[in-house]
């Protein structure tokens, strides 16, 4: 027991393997030990949905585990997007659908919609808008994501 | 916005996280934490020792016996509403819950954290209360059992002691009912500002009303059962008009108080417009009835 905790975690496919302040919240983990800084920090208390990452493949907000939390486990963050066909195609419909203004909530939308897709369930509009409703956007240009989510989420092959 | 400094310990097992609870001070368990590190987040909570028992495997269940189904503490609100087997003989558990919050707060969330932080106006609470549920705590030295009456003491206050953990929470099946549960909220995924849940038992011809249960939450210092409209129910066939009650009986049942929200009489008349729609409804839905 001790307020400096060894931890191993997989971010994005990397291994890691460092000392961390158990206070530490995982979202700053990510930015400021990391330079993970597509994680962005919003409200601090779970409301905004800024800091939304993926922990074994279920979205959580960053901002309320701690990272020593993170042991063991696999993370994935909006660095990750670039990478994989399913996840780029969604930043592609982001950008043909403008629906991003300055951008600071966009990765926490990304995340959740990355789960929509991948769960096992068709979403109507509503069940959509639903979904989102999880983060907020300042600039309050939600018509715009809802479109690019419902271009997203519609086309989706159900295994 | 960061948290005061802690030592962290991760319990891998129940036996293990009861011997830290028995020896040391301050300590808070974290489990879902997704009211605890907001509350930490605003050093409204300064805990000298955070208790991890997310590994411990033996808390993360539902199982079923003849009588009852019984729930891991560990549960998350997600795997709840998944669950084919609280589907199949609480259908109003997967239905309040996808009230609670929104999803990625859901995937995190759990049963156990749910009830001990006590929130009046949360779901989990309400649907104890309504199940009847018993909540099974352990310390070091020993296991019991409280009834779900004598759990919550007030906001966010439980009759649980320091060094308890709530294990698991057991539900009594019921054959033959209907329920309804319903909510209003200024967003969806806000805390409620009322909510109110209702369960029917009828008798063998599916419209007598054996016994009825009627909770409401947000409108007290702790979730309350409308004990006096319970027992004008009883005996009435479901196919009257239920929503004629005495609104003097939810009145002095409920004590709301003016906030942000809304006045008093605001949630009075919020709280009595609920109850008509849960009556309502209940009695238009389907009676479960699966209890062998």
């Amino acid at each position: 027991m001790s307020n400096e905790i060894q931890l191993k975690t997989t971010i994005n496919g990397i291994e890691y393997d460092l000392t961390v302040p158990a206070r530490l919240l995982a979202s700053d983990f990510l930015r400021d030990h990391l330079n993970l800084t597509g994680t962005h920090v919003g409200c601090e208390h779970g409301i905004c949905g800024s800091c939304t990452i993926k922990i074994d493949g279920l979205t959580a907000r960053s901002c309320l585990k701690f990272a020593v939390q993170l042991d063991g486990k696999k993370v994935e963050t909006v660095e990750s997007f670039k990478e994989k066909p399913e996840t780029r195609n969604i930043l592609e419909k982001f950008k043909a659908n403008h629906s991003l203004q300055c951008g600071f909530c966009t990765p926490g939308f990304l995340m959740i919609i990355d789960e929509l897709l991948k769960s096992k369930i068709k979403f109507s509009e509503n069940e959509i808008r639903e979904a989102l409703s999880g983060n907020l956007c300042r600039c309050t240009g939600y018509e715009n994501i809802v479109k690019a989510a419902n271009e997203i989420l519609t086309h989706k092959k159900i295994k | 916005m960061k948290p005061s400094d802690f030592k962290y310990f991760k319990a891998n097992s129940l036996d293990r996280a009861l011997d830290i609870l028995n020896s040391e001070e301050n300590i808070k368990i974290i489990a879902g934490g997704q009211s605890l590190v907001p509350l930490m987040n605003f050093r409204l909570g300064q805990p000298d020792i955070l208790l991890d028992i997310n590994d411990i495997k033996d808390l993360n269940f539902v199982s079923e016996s003849s009588s009852s189904l019984e729930i891991g503490s560990l549960l998350t609100h997600t795997n709840a509403i998944n669950s084919n087997l609280i589907k199949l003989f609480f259908p109003i558990i997967s239905y309040a819950l996808k009230y609670v919050a929104h999803q990625t707060i859901r995937n995190q969330g759990t049963i156990g954290g749910s009830i001990v932080n006590a929130d009046p106006s949360s779901e989990w609470p309400l649907l104890i209360s309504l199940l009847n549920a018993k909540i099974n705590v352990r310390n070091k030295f020993k296991e019991r059992e409280i009834l779900v009456n004598d759990f919550f003491d007030s906001h966010f206050v439980t009759n649980i002691e320091d060094d308890e953990i709530v294990i698991s929470v057991t539900l009594p099946k019921i054959n033959k009912y209907c329920w309804a549960f319903e909510e209003h909220s200024s967003r969806k995924g806000d805390f409620a500002i009322v909510e109110t849940g209702v369960i029917l038992e009828l008798e063998d011809n599916c419209e007598t009303i054996k016994n009825a249960r009627i909770a409401i939450g947000g409108v007290d210092e702790k979730i309350i059962r409308l004990k006096k409209i319970e027992k004008k129910l009883v005996g009435k066939n479901i196919y009257q008009d239920l929503s004629i009650y005495k609104k003097l009986d939810l009145f002095e049942a409920i004590n709301p108080v003016n906030d942000n929200h809304g006045s008093v009489d605001y949630k009075n008349y919020l709280s009595d417009s609920l109850l008509k729609k849960v009556l309502k409804k209940c009695v238009n839905a389907k009676v479960i009835s699966n209890v062998k």
